[in-house]
């Protein structure tokens, strides 16, 4: 045939229906300035890597679980004893949870002290923030779902401090469990949270994460700044593709590596199923993120200054998660009150590490 | 008031009931169904007939007051219900409220009791032991095999009634074995002959098999049919033991791997049944019978073995796989960094718009 018929090309089929010339451009241009703080940058693609494995591996257990009191744990049983690889799969969502959260608090904390909250990025911050709840709301929610002792009385013991919040704590204790009670309409309740309306608010926020990133870049360290400012000099930076991406992907595959490893060697217990009439077991406590919570309340007396110990306890994380969602118009620029947010940053952090020792410790 | 009048036999006063008046006494009440149905319809009204009956009844007739009336058991003015934890009659207390008269040699003194060991040799049986350390109500103590009320000691052909009120199947095995017939002719005491009476200890394979241990060898010689019957029945026992326990070991170390191990478990439940009813099936003395529930058993837990064998190799499978998945990853990763590295040096060093 004259002229030939040039062969098909995927790119050029789209590129003649979509103009993702911008796109491109965009990524061939984009850049992640290299600083002896750099390393942190990666906390960020971590976290969404490890967010996208729950989402894969949530989607395969949906295959096979069944939200009821009674199907509950069997179907939980069945994934783990007879669904192929449905060990790992299960081992895997379970491990992931873990280690998201600990990701995502670890990407909270170096974006804190790095102060990438600054203007223009508050937005970013905030979404960010909103992400970390929703992260936490997960993992409260998909802990009831296999039905088992410590799945139960974790959230009966949750949900009771969710109810003592003042004025609305009743709403929200009947609101979370679908009763007075926690019961087979509590985890059908939670399921609905876990699979469909945390996911579909997740999704959102993290869009606009994304996109608010893309759009101010990455952020640079005051000293940093004020190094290259001074030297008159912008910092070296790497390309994003494929520089920094490849990097990223080392990251990636020793995190799948560790999950894998973690879920052959400690597979996640299936536990005793759920028994209502029951009395807790001794010791029981929540996960391990919202230890350090479990455990201050612990020590707080019953009456303070004539007010219910628990509740101002609950009133005080309040205030202070709002201090902290705060902290880019606490502290927008180097200021006087600077080295006091940052002193605050680094014993929030030593509180959060002492009270989970404690509570495992004591 | 006059305390002459008022304390005087036309008033209806009593007075301080003298011990061998105790039984008529507490019987006025406790013996007139019309008047004790008033407080609860099904309770007995035959408790002082049925003391009559027994050896403390009849001694107190004879006129020794030292024996047990109502009072020692039930206390004078504290009485408490049966079913109070604190009372002397809680079947938790029965044996120490009989041990006050039956341990002390001197109130005892010229009893027809062989010895008065009986609550100490209780104390060492698995009665005692379910009953005070496992709190199974259930289990019997002395008024469970002697009566309360009519409390008399099991004679020779009664001791298997006794036993086989809760032991049934055994008593039923026992009655159609050769020694039904055997025992009595012997003068020995039916299940107390082997098992004793008040230190009934945990049975095992040690009292079939030769030795010191072995309650055949009382009246068998070591290699009459008797006693080699009793070895072939404590080797299949054994054998049956043996083989539920190496199942057990490896569905615990399945189990301490983080497998699952729920299904294997109830089978072996049911081998440990098995057991049970072989071991109940030794009173038939019939060889077969003993045999055709060891066997089902060991099939069974032959089954479960193989399940937990198969869990372990499952979890090595897994940890191949984890092996090779991780090699494959460094694998990954060492290449991504040495391609990181080559092309390190031709990016571009670029300023920050």
């Amino acid at each position: 045939m004259p002229g030939g018929q040039a062969g098909f090309s995927l790119s050029t089929w789209v590129g003649e229906r979509l103009d993702l010339a911008p796109l491109r451009e965009f990524v061939r241009h984009k850049t992640v300035p290299r600083h002896r703080y750099s390393h942190w940058y990666y906390l960020g693609g971590m976290t969404l890597f490890l967010f996208l494995i729950q989402a894969a591996t949530g989607i395969l257990l949906l295959l096979y679980y069944q939200p009821s009191e009674s199907a509950a744990f069997e179907s939980v049983r069945f994934i783990m004893t007879q669904v192929r690889f449905g060990w790992l799969i299960r081992s895997v969502h379970g491990w992931c949870a873990n280690l998201l959260i600990a990701v995502a608090f670890a990407h909270m904390f170096s974006t804190f002290f790095l102060k990438s909250y600054r203007k223009p990025r508050e937005l970013t911050w905030l979404s960010g923030m909103f992400l970390l709840l929703l992260m936490l709301a997960f993992g409260f929610s998909g802990y009831l779902l296999p039905w088992n002792t410590l799945s139960y009385f974790a959230t009966l013991v949750g949900s009771n401090i969710a109810g003592q919040v003042p004025l609305l704590g009743d709403f929200f204790l009947r609101f979370l469990r679908g009763g007075e009670n926690v019961t087979g309409a509590t985890l059908t309740r939670f399921f609905g949270f876990h699979v469909a309306i945390l996911p579909a608010i997740t999704g959102l926020v993290l869009a606009l994460h994304l996109w608010l990133i893309q759009v101010h870049g990455m952020s640079l360290p005051p000293s940093v700044e004020q190094e290259f400012a001074e030297r008159h000099a912008a910092p070296p930076a790497i390309r994003f593709f494929p520089g920094f991406l490849l990097r990223e992907l080392m990251g990636w595959y020793l995190a799948l590596g560790v999950l894998a490893g973690l879920a052959a060697l400690f597979p996640w217990e299936l536990g005793v199923k759920a028994d209502l009439f029951a009395s807790a077991p001794p010791g029981i406590k929540p996960e391990w993120y919202f230890l350090y919570m479990f455990e201050t309340l612990k020590y707080i007396p019953a009456r303070v200054l004539g007010f219910d110990g628990e509740v101002l306890g609950i009133l005080a994380f309040v205030l202070a998660g709002l201090l902290w969602m705060l902290a880019p118009f606490l502290d927008p620029v180097q200021g006087r009150f600077t080295r006091t947010i940052r002193g605050a940053g680094v014993a929030v952090l030593l509180y959060i590490a002492l009270m989970t020792v404690i509570a495992y410790v004591g | 008031m006059d305390p002459k009048v008022a304390m005087g036999p036309a008033s209806g006063w009593r007075g301080k009931p003298s011990r061998r008046q105790v039984p008529e006494f507490c019987g006025r009440c406790h013996s007139d169904p019309t008047f004790m149905h008033r407080f609860k319809p099904t309770v007995q009204t035959d408790q002082v007939a049925q003391y009559y009956t027994s050896r403390h009844g009849q001694r107190l007739r004879q006129g020794d007051t030292r024996v047990a009336t109502c009072i020692n058991c039930h206390s004078v003015h504290n009485i408490k219900r049966v079913a109070d934890p604190s009372a002397p009659v809680y079947p938790t207390n029965v044996a120490a409220t009989c041990e006050v008269c039956h341990r002390d040699a001197e109130y005892m003194a010229g009893s027809s009791l062989p010895n008065l060991n009986q609550v100490e040799d209780y104390r060492r049986s698995v009665h005692y032991q379910a009953l005070a350390g496992a709190g199974d109500l259930a289990a019997p103590t002395c008024s469970t095999c002697h009566g309360s009320h009519g409390a008399t000691p099991p004679g020779v052909r009664s001791v298997t009634d006794v036993c086989g009120t809760c032991h049934a199947h055994n008593r039923r095995l026992f009655e159609e074995s050769p020694h039904q017939a055997a025992f009595p002719a012997i003068g020995a005491p039916g299940c107390v002959q082997c098992h004793s009476n008040h230190a009934i200890l945990r049975s095992s394979e040690a009292m079939l098999s030769p030795g010191p241990t072995s309650v055949c060898l009382a009246c068998h010689a070591p290699d009459d049919p008797g006693a080699r019957r009793a070895q072939a029945m404590t080797e299949t026992l054994r054998e049956l033991d043996q083989r539920i326990q190496s199942a057990r070991d490896a569905l615990e170390r399945a189990d301490q791997a983080g497998m699952d191990v729920t299904s294997a478990t109830a089978g072996l439940t049911v081998a440990h049944n098995r057991l049970v009813m072989a071991r109940t099936t030794v009173h038939s003395l019939d060889l077969a019978q003993v045999t055709a529930e060891t066997s089902q058993g060991i099939a069974v837990a032959g089954r479960v073995l193989q399940e937990g064998n198969d869990k372990l190799a499952e979890l090595q499978q897994r940890r191949r796989g984890v092996a090779l998945f991780s090699v494959l990853v460094l694998v990954v990763v060492l290449t991504l960094y040495l391609y990181i590295r080559e092309s390190s040096e031709k990016e571009a060093t670029e300023k920050i718009e």
